[in-house]
């Protein structure tokens, strides 16, 4: 099959609460190919997790409503399939990485029984030969086979998140999700398992959607980029795209936030504002009210998409020529 | 400039069962009145039990803390208080930093309260000064806590850190809970009120990026040791420790053609319980020698108050 191995379009997604409903994910497009890294970035509430949960078929329900949307993952749609056949495709086609490798490992069972469930679970080898596997995937990723029957507390916590990408890739799935998984970590083991993240996509040719916060991290492992702002894309395209010719003010307001550790004097500019109340996001634009270079019509119109070469942004000042009435 | 904080030989062991936590084992420097002092270095290198015993919050093993002259870490209770005055904190967790059943109003009041500044009346009027002195908008003065966000929560920290006037603050992460968005916000007013109070900062960090945007100098810490310290921009062009040169490149940066060649360490940061004998970064270093495992390094000086640690580098 030559098309993409994911395509998410037109995803909405809501969490309904007391106080009212928030529109977590605001229709969201974009698609993943085979063996391609995309990486997802925004800040706290901008529906990074949201997206992913929405994906695996783990979003809290409820209060989580999935309201409308596809997500056509190798040809079939997820969101129209039972849960009986998720469960096929959790873990086995898609697996997920999650941040805190402490809470996202059992602490009471060996990492080696941890790794070998997924694959008794979806790949029918017996107990023996599942453990022959595991081996092998701590191997993979560093880790002495022997190691096997211990509990994750006597892990550091580079080894646990490795732990954690080894059962991500036991049953070789065709999608990993990785949300935030180095930034629990600190930089020189963060550096260790960005490598080791890398080395391991390509050789199974594992297609990756990396969620974080930081630019940085994007940088290191990333072919396409998409940036999110308060439930939806506001800008994507490839990494040298995005990182040459930002087009969005929240994109290249968040280059301006990072100090520049290359040059010798860095010159920092924040963006002003906070991000939207969730319940009651701005009107028009989501971003008006604290862009720069905010127009009339961004206050009272969604801007529409505008595309070049697949480099996509949300943005009036890019809407064909400016401003329409 | 003269010293305005001058630590020497400082040394906190915490015991534990299995002997003694080594998290700060003989450190030794100095911070110049109105000057940034950045203390960087990975989780458990020591940095922030550093800035905790700088301002007595945890009682040193051994050593001095001198502050404009005075050894804080021999003072009794009451030079101590006078001294609170003068040198405060700013937490890293803006969300267990702050009392939830106090207003904003009342937890930057606190402090007036205690050191009996001015009647109540006068004390709110202060307190509306400082909030509006860090970018809070009076109407805030009856919210509580969670009903800000970090970034506000952090503001509230850092004037409840400034109402007593201090000349000196202790600044541990107090960026890294926070979106980058935000962080770029808090990191221009401390700069701001640093220059406007004329302020000394010890600011304790693990993010580079951060430290080098807002330090005079650096000091880079491993194992509870320093093992190299510089100013700023002498620290980034001439990065002469390993562990430094390991730290400067496992930085991920948003850029397409990066200066740095890669240079990824192996292993992890070993137990502070039974640090290495030697240079404590041995068992890590890629430039190991045979004397680096007897001998500890002593920190030396290569000129322009650049020190280092590492039997590699000759001093001058």
């Amino acid at each position: 099959m030559n098309g993409p191995l994911l395509e998410v379009s037109d995803l909405k997604v809501v969490y309904k609460t007391y106080e009212g409903t928030v529109a977590a994910v605001n229709g969201l497009d974009f698609s993943l190919h085979r063996g391609k890294t995309l990486g997802l970035v925004g800040e706290s509430g901008a529906g990074k997790t949201t997206t992913a949960l929405s994906i695996l078929g783990l979003v809290p329900s409820p209060p989580g409503v999935i309201e409308s949307g596809r997500i056509v993952f190798d040809g079939r749609d997820l969101l129209s399939l039972p849960e009986r056949e998720m469960k096929k495709i959790r873990g086995n086609r898609i697996s997920m990485i999650f941040q805190d490798p402490m809470t996202s490992l059992n602490p009471v069972v060996t990492v080696g029984v941890q790794i070998s469930e997924a694959l008794v679970a979806h790949q029918n080898l017996s107990e023996a030969a599942a453990e022959k596997r595991a081996m092998e995937m701590l191997e993979k990723v560093q880790i002495p086979g022997a190691r096997f029957k211990e509990y994750p507390h006597e892990f550091s916590g580079g080894m646990r998140q490795r732990v954690v990408i080894a059962m991500a890739l036991a049953c070789n799935p065709a999608l990993i999700i990785a949300d935030e998984p180095t930034t629990a970590l600190d930089v020189t083991i963060q550096a260790q398992v960005l490598e080791l993240m890398r080395s391991l996509k390509d050789e199974f040719s594992t297609a990756m959607i990396m969620i974080t916060h930081d630019l940085g991290v994007v940088g290191e492992v990333c072919d396409h980029i998409a940036v999110m702002y308060a439930g939806r894309i506001v800008e994507t395209g490839t990494l040298e795209q995005l990182f040459r010719s930002a087009k969005h003010p929240y994109t290249t307001g968040l280059f301006r936030c990072i100090p520049d550790i290359e040059e010798e004097t860095s010159l920092i500019q924040p963006i002003e504002g906070l991000m939207p109340e969730p319940l009651d996001l701005p009107k028009g634009c989501a971003f008006h009210p604290r862009c720069p270079r905010c127009m009339d019509v961004c206050r009272t119109t969604l801007p529409p998409a505008s595309e070049e070469n697949g480099h996509r942004v949300l943005c009036h000042l890019y809407a064909g020529g400016g401003a329409h009435a | 400039m003269p010293d305005l904080v001058k630590v020497e030989n400082l040394v906190k062991y915490f015991p534990v069962a299995a002997g003694n936590v080594h998290a700060v084992d003989d450190v030794s420097f100095a911070i110049k009145e109105g000057e940034t002092l950045g203390l960087v270095g990975e989780s458990g290198c020591g940095k922030s039990t550093t800035g905790r015993l700088l301002i007595r919050l945890i009682e040193a093993t051994s050593g001095r803390i001198l502050y404009r002259g005075r050894d804080i870490a021999s003072m009794d209770k009451k030079e101590l208080h006078g001294i609170r005055k003068q040198v405060q904190i700013i937490f890293q967790d803006p969300f267990s930093s702050l009392d939830p059943r106090k207003s904003i109003g009342e937890t930057i009041g606190k402090p007036l309260e205690i050191f009996g500044m001015g009647s109540k009346r006068e004390r709110e009027e202060m307190v509306d000064a400082l909030m509006e002195k860090v970018g809070l908008s009076p109407r805030l003065y009856y919210k509580y806590p969670h009903e800000l966000d970090g970034g506000r929560r952090q503001r509230v920290g850092i004037a409840r850190a400034l109402s007593l006037s201090p000349d000196f603050i202790v600044c541990d992460e107090p960026v890294s809970a926070l979106d980058v968005s935000i962080q770029a916000q808090i990191l221009n007013l401390l700069q701001e009120l640093q220059e406007k109070m004329k302020l000394t900062y010890l600011f304790v960090s693990h993010d580079l990026s951060v430290v080098k945007h807002i330090s005079n100098r650096i000091a880079v810490m491993y194992l509870g040791k320093i093992v190299e310290s510089a100013p700023s921009l002498e620290l980034f062009k001439n990065t002469l420790h390993p562990y430094s040169q390991a730290l400067l490149a496992a930085v991920p940066i948003p850029k397409l053609d990066r200066k740095r060649e890669k240079f990824i360490l192996t292993g992890g940061v070993p137990s502070p319980i039974n640090p290495p004998p030697g240079c404590r970064f041995h068992t890590r270093c890629p430039w190991k020698m045979d004397v680096c495992s007897a001998e500890e390094p002593p920190l030396i000086d290569v000129g322009g108050e650049h020190l280092v640690a590492c039997h590699k580098v000759k001093g001058s």
